[in-house]
């Protein structure tokens, strides 16, 4: 029954993704949309510090923004749970037989599904702008993987949020004070010294950029650190949904 | 389990800080009985109710659904139950008919039974075309009767609900109110909360007042009426809760 339960729950947050335009655009229009305006503003650039001779600003940034889009998400999820809340929906669903860790197991699964579709989208249209990623299937799976991963801390960072904030407006704002520092350091300021990368090592989403900087860009699919980066980003997603279940679980089904 | 006593309460209490919201409550509510839950605004129906579904921790006391221990068996006692909020909480990005079949789902009903049980109920409050679109568009009282029905998929034992036709039209609410008579028929045992004290007179086998988070009065509606000496039960509610506030008690 458990298996029925979540599986009807994934689908709702599924359905949620493309019936409600807001989060539509956010989780697939912008990543989209962001590829798009920097491959126009920075295909032409290089720079030399770049890991990979002759690269563009453009093919640079680009596992930032995969891996930015996720962790964006996790406002999605802070913001379509206190919604859920307020409406009286999670205590709807409180009264049937599904325990808390069920629908919240949901939350995740589903929202991992979205953080690997939505960075493949990006990954797709970059590829039909002339990008080409190397790895080839296992690095396509690798890359899965740690989205996979960065899509667990996303949510766990979302149940954080919507369990401290009491309305929509205080888990936007909270939100942000998450994902502004992983937007600039873990995704697209870690390469200018050493100061932007020792900062970035404390963003999760700097281990996804970094890896699949490796694997797109050099086709390092054995290297050393990705599998550093994939234990330090288990760890981290780990963590993280673990205090979010435990915070949501006490305090926001109240 | 008791035979005949499918909800029992034992000096039940929840408190918030320093407010008593249910202080001591003991009540037996038998099986296949229209359970009429009243009393004033903030008076301690809906936190009892959720003490009853599992969703709130008692403070002190304890109380079983079905058999079943509402703090320590809670998950199974669920399986039991059909609620319907206050509020209606529906998903507004899903259509009526996928609401309904969400819930079921998170029941465990069998996908064909889920079917046949959708059209049905849909069918009985005439929502069929409704139901086809989704939650967002509908009107109050649409939402409501759809709430109702969310409650009612799984066909459970014991239904609560909760001022289940506030917001809806004169004619929806006579229409629920025959449906929710209807539950009687069938077996179920109905703790219905309502300020139409009126039709909880006319459906109630039994009701129970509750103020300042105490049971009242507890009675059928027609013994309550005569022990008053008034020509109805809402004379009754105005006669004793009215009084306890004039006492300042």
């Amino acid at each position: 029954m458990r298996t029925r339960q979540m599986g009807a729950l994934v689908g709702v947050e599924l359905k949620k993704l493309y019936r409600d335009l807001t989060n539509l655009f956010v989780m697939l229009l912008m990543p989209v949309g962001l590829a798009l305006i920097f491959y126009l503003a920075l295909s032409g650039v290089t720079n030399d510090y770049y890991p990979v001779p002759g690269m563009n600003h453009f093919e640079y940034l680009l596992p930032g923004v995969m891996g930015y889009s996720v962790i964006y998400m996790g406002m999605m999820v802070a913001l379509g749970l206190v919604e859920y809340r307020q409406s009286g929906l999670l205590k709807r669903i409180e009264a049937t037989p599904v325990t808390p860790a069920a629908y919240l197991g949901s939350q995740i699964v589903a929202y991992m599904i979205i953080a690997v579709v939505q960075a493949f989208i990006v990954l797709l249209v970059a590829r039909l702008l002339g990008f080409v990623p190397l790895g080839g299937v296992v690095g396509l799976l690798l890359a899965a993987l740690f989205l996979a991963l960065l899509g667990i801390t996303a949510v766990g960072l979302g149940l954080i949020t919507a369990a401290v904030a009491k309305d929509s407006g205080a888990a936007g704002g909270l939100a942000v004070i998450f994902i502004l520092p992983m937007m600039m350091f873990g995704s697209y300021l870690a390469v200018f010294n050493e100061m932007t990368r020792n900062i970035a090592r404390f963003m999760p989403n700097y281990y996804v950029t970094n890896s699949l900087s490796v694997i797109f860009h050099t086709g390092g699919v054995s290297e050393p650190v990705i599998w550093q980066n994939l234990l330090i980003l288990a760890g981290i997603s780990l963590v993280v949904a673990v205090v979010g279940i435990w915070l949501f679980g006490r305090t926001a089904f109240r | 389990m008791d035979n005949e006593n499918v909800i029992v309460i034992q000096d039940l209490v929840k408190h918030y800080d320093e407010v008593k919201a249910v202080n001591g409550l003991n009540l037996e509510i038998r099986k296949g009985e229209m359970f009429g839950f009243l009393g004033p605004n903030g008076a301690g129906k809906t936190t009892t109710i959720n003490m009853l579904c599992g969703l709130l921790e008692p403070t002190a006391g304890s109380a079983s659904v079905a058999g079943y221990d509402v703090t320590k068996q809670a998950t199974k006692m669920k399986e039991h139950i059909g609620v319907c909020p206050q509020e209606a909480a529906v998903f507004k990005f899903l259509s009526g008919r996928e609401n309904i079949e969400l819930l079921g789902n998170l029941h465990g009903v069998e996908r064909e039974t889920l079917r046949e049980r959708t059209t049905s109920l849909l069918e009985e409050a005439d929502f069929t075309e409704a139901a086809k679109r989704r939650a967002k568009g509908y009107s109050g009282g649409m939402m409501r009767q759809l709430n109702l029905m969310m409650a009612l998929i799984s066909d459970p034992e014991i239904v609560f609900l909760d001022e289940p036709t506030v917001g809806m039209d004169a004619r929806a609410r006579r229409r629920t109110w025959e449906y929710i008579g209807s539950l009687k028929d069938q077996g179920k045992t109905v703790i219905l909360t309502t300020h139409y004290i009126e039709e909880a007179q006319a459906l109630s086998d039994r009701v129970g007042i509750i103020d300042y988070g105490e049971l009242i009065a507890l009675d059928t509606p027609q013994t309550l009426i005569e022990q008053h000496e008034v020509d109805d039960l809402e004379a009754v509610f105005l006669k004793i809760t009215g009084r306890r506030i004039a006492e300042g008690s």
